[in-house]
């Protein structure tokens, strides 16, 4: 019983000794900046009616915190995404479309916005899947280019 | 009245009492009064290590509970439904995606669901089970996309 009290008490003092430290010393964590990156795909002259895109940011050097929409059109609304995707470094969007309409070639798909944590930052693209205006799959690209910082 | 211990022989009390004189006056209630608070007081040493280990027990037995119905819990979440997911691959290319939600959507415009695509169980088919469809496909970790 004493010891558990001893163990106690040197716990709490390690605690505060520890929370005093943090508190006092100046932070050596880089400050974060927002930013954002834009995703595209690229159908060629097929129209694009679905897209699913997973859009990777390598070691952690920026976290998601929010999605928009794309290009006024058939994909102008936000995509689906997964919500637990927010402060992640990886996220799935897609949409899909049954407009008559429909775009072709490259299109800006969706604007994902993002917290910073590192200057140096790679981005991937990887399209799951895309299909045209019967459902049936096509060959497209993806793409992603970081948005100009406020 | 005088407590005399019979165990020693009466030719070493006399002598003894000789030599040192007559042994104070001890009264068996002063006696029983010592043994028995010492009883009391190892009976209550004896409660609180019970009530300690007892204590103990129930906390770490608390604590597996709990991290057992946590991986419960977590095993439930994480668990696949290939019943489910099987279902929603529409196109049936092997696959939950989000051209599943299309094939949907399409077979909406054209009348042509069926009851058993009521997959967010409203009792009824329509675009909310596309977005249904949708909403696992792009679910992370949840490996029917890939």
């Amino acid at each position: 019983m004493r010891r558990m009290l001893t163990g106690t008490v040197v716990l709490f003092l390690v605690c505060f000794a520890s929370a005093r430290e943090s508190a006092t010393s100046p932070s050596t964590t880089p400050t974060s900046s927002f930013g954002y990156v834009d995703l595209f795909v690229d159908s060629g002259a097929k129209p694009l009616a679905a897209y699913q895109i997973e859009l990777v940011i390598s070691n952690n050097a920026a976290q998601v915190v929010g999605i928009e929409g794309g290009d006024a059109g058939a994909f102008s609304e936000p995509p689906y995404y997964d919500p637990a995707a927010m402060s992640q470094s990886r996220v799935i969007v897609a949409a899909f479309s049954t407009r008559t309409e429909l775009p072709s070639h490259k299109l800006r798909i969706a604007r994902v916005h993002l917290q910073f944590h590192a200057s140096d930052r790679h981005y991937e693209a990887k399209l799951i899947t895309a299909a045209t205006t019967d459902g049936t799959r096509i060959d497209a690209s993806a793409s992603v280019s970081e948005g100009a910082q406020p | 009245m005088e407590d005399q211990d019979d165990s020693i022989p009466g030719r070493m009390r006399e002598d003894l009492a000789a030599l040192y004189g007559r042994s104070p006056a001890m009264h068996g209630r002063v006696d029983d009064a010592i043994v028995n608070a010492a009883r009391a007081q190892l009976l209550s040493r004896r409660r609180r290590t019970t009530l300690y280990r007892v204590g103990s027990l129930a906390a770490a037995a608390a604590v597996i509970l709990f991290a057992l119905q946590l991986g419960l819990l977590r095993s439930h979440h994480a668990a696949p439904q290939p019943l489910a997911v099987a279902a929603q691959d529409l196109n049936q290319d092997g696959r939950v995606d989000i051209l599943d939600a299309l094939y949907l959507a399409r077979a909406l415009e054209r009348a042509q669901s069926q009851a058993s695509w009521d997959f967010n169980r409203d009792g009824q088919v329509d675009r909310k089970d596309a977005d249904a469809i949708a909403a696992s496909a792009v679910r992370l970790g949840s490996g029917g996309v890939q």
